[in-house]
């Protein structure tokens, strides 16, 4: 025999439960649970067969119905019984109720979220921006950049022969840099960084150079100072 | 200060802001006691009605913001292409709804309304910057408690939480 199931997909035990009373007009307050019951455990046996991976939350809500229904068919014993004895349906209505309430509004939020959605607003980068603001040094100049790009471009241009002809190996060592700055210094008391670096004719030679100050520095053989921004970096032998 | 000044100073902080600003730090920056800016700010916010305005103030838990009128928003669409929006689910929508009415609130509660687990609705409402963490339940395990923000009232067009619909038959 072949069967044609058209499934829902419920979200969680409450949904399915809803489901079945709303397929049926079934009276909120007044749930005939032995049906509701069979009809609930039809369903988890329909997605059992199908292999759906059942979430732990449908059985339990499973358990709670059979029980519902057990408490149900038991005879009450005494009047003073049937007046103190509440309706085992009550706690699942309640909770029915409370779920339906959130359901419902949430179609409600769902609308406003959709009409609101569409103001929109800036976010605070604006803000951010004037709050973490880059102030330009007090000293910069235009005069200091364009001194700066011309020193740049005589330089360049130096060793722009050399730099385009010829492939220089690595054979500049550290040690072999600081003797060279020490030596520098031995002819005169100070040097400027920029001419130390300027003098390198390409990259390496300058990060060598770099390196090699950083380790004087360290071994505390020459010091090196700044009186301003910007000004020239002096250095000198201690 | 001119009261036209005053509004020109108004909408230029919250255009600079961007962010919600609250009346206190409007109040701080113009030297005008609250009452007084309140009812200029209200004022401006007339004034945004006119049809010849796209923007509008939105008043948000005592701060204002600026926003684009939602009228407009066909041109927005026209003009950026936005692509389609995912929106939230059934599902994160009933947590949120929870959350909502019921905040502070743990994530047992939340479960237990729904009779199901809300872990991946709760995550995904924490990352739209729906919800956030209020604090601690004083309690076995000191859960965490929820509730909306700001965003969340924005996106909702609610001045605050109490203008959230009332729920019928609850409780």
């Amino acid at each position: 025999m072949s069967i044609n199931i058209k499934l829902e997909v419920f979200e969680g035990p409450f949904e399915l439960l809803f489901h079945l009373i709303e397929k049926d007009k079934i009276d909120i307050y007044d749930i005939p649970i032995a049906k509701i019951t069979a009809q609930y455990i039809n369903y988890i046996k329909m997605m059992q067969s199908l292999d759906i991976d059942l979430a732990s939350e449908f059985l339990v809500m499973a358990a709670t119905l059979l029980e519902i229904k057990s408490k149900m068919l038991l005879p009450k014993t005494s009047k003073e019984d049937e007046v103190q004895e509440e309706d085992p349906r009550e706690d699942l209505v309640k909770k029915l109720l409370e779920y339906k309430a959130y359901k419902d509004i949430s179609a409600i939020l769902k609308q406003k979220l959709m009409e609101n959605e569409k103001a929109l607003c800036k976010d605070s980068s604006l803000a951010d921006e004037i709050i973490d603001s880059f102030a330009l040094p007090d000293r910069l100049s235009i005069e200091i950049l364009m001194d700066k790009f011309k020193e740049l471009m005589n330089k360049k241009q130096s060793h722009k022969d050399l730099e385009n002809n010829r492939i220089y190996r690595d054979n500049i060592t550290v040690e072999d840099k600081m003797v060279e700055v020490l030596k520098a210094l031995s002819l005169e008391k100070t040097v400027y960084f920029d001419d130390l670096i300027m003098e390198c004719i390409n990259k390496l030679e300058a990060i060598i150079t770099f390196l090699a100050i950083l380790e004087l520095i360290k071994q505390r053989r020459i010091y090196v100072e700044q009186t301003n921004n910007f000004d020239k970096i002096i250095v000198r032998r201690r | 200060m001119d009261i036209k000044k005053i509004k020109a100073a108004i909408e230029c902080m919250l255009f600079v802001s961007g962010d919600p600003v609250s009346l206190k730090d409007l109040s701080a920056a113009l030297a005008i006691d609250q009452s007084t800016l309140k009812k200029i700010i209200n004022q401006l916010i007339d004034d945004y009605k006119d049809i010849t305005r796209g923007i509008k103030i939105v008043e948000i838990n005592n701060s204002y913001q600026l926003c684009s009128k939602t009228e407009l928003y066909e041109f927005v669409e026209k003009l950026l292409k936005p692509k389609a929006k995912i929106g939230l689910s059934q599902a994160s929508l009933e947590t949120l709804s929870i959350i909502a009415y019921k905040q502070p609130v743990t994530k047992s509660v939340i479960d237990s309304i729904r009779g199901v687990k809300s872990d991946a609705c709760i995550a995904r409402l924490l990352e739209k910057d729906m919800i956030k963490e209020v604090g601690r339940m004083d309690g076995p395990g000191r859960p965490i408690l929820y509730g909306t923000t700001n965003t969340f009232l924005r996106l909702f067009g609610l001045k605050n939480i109490n203008e959230l619909p009332p729920i019928k038959d609850l409780f």
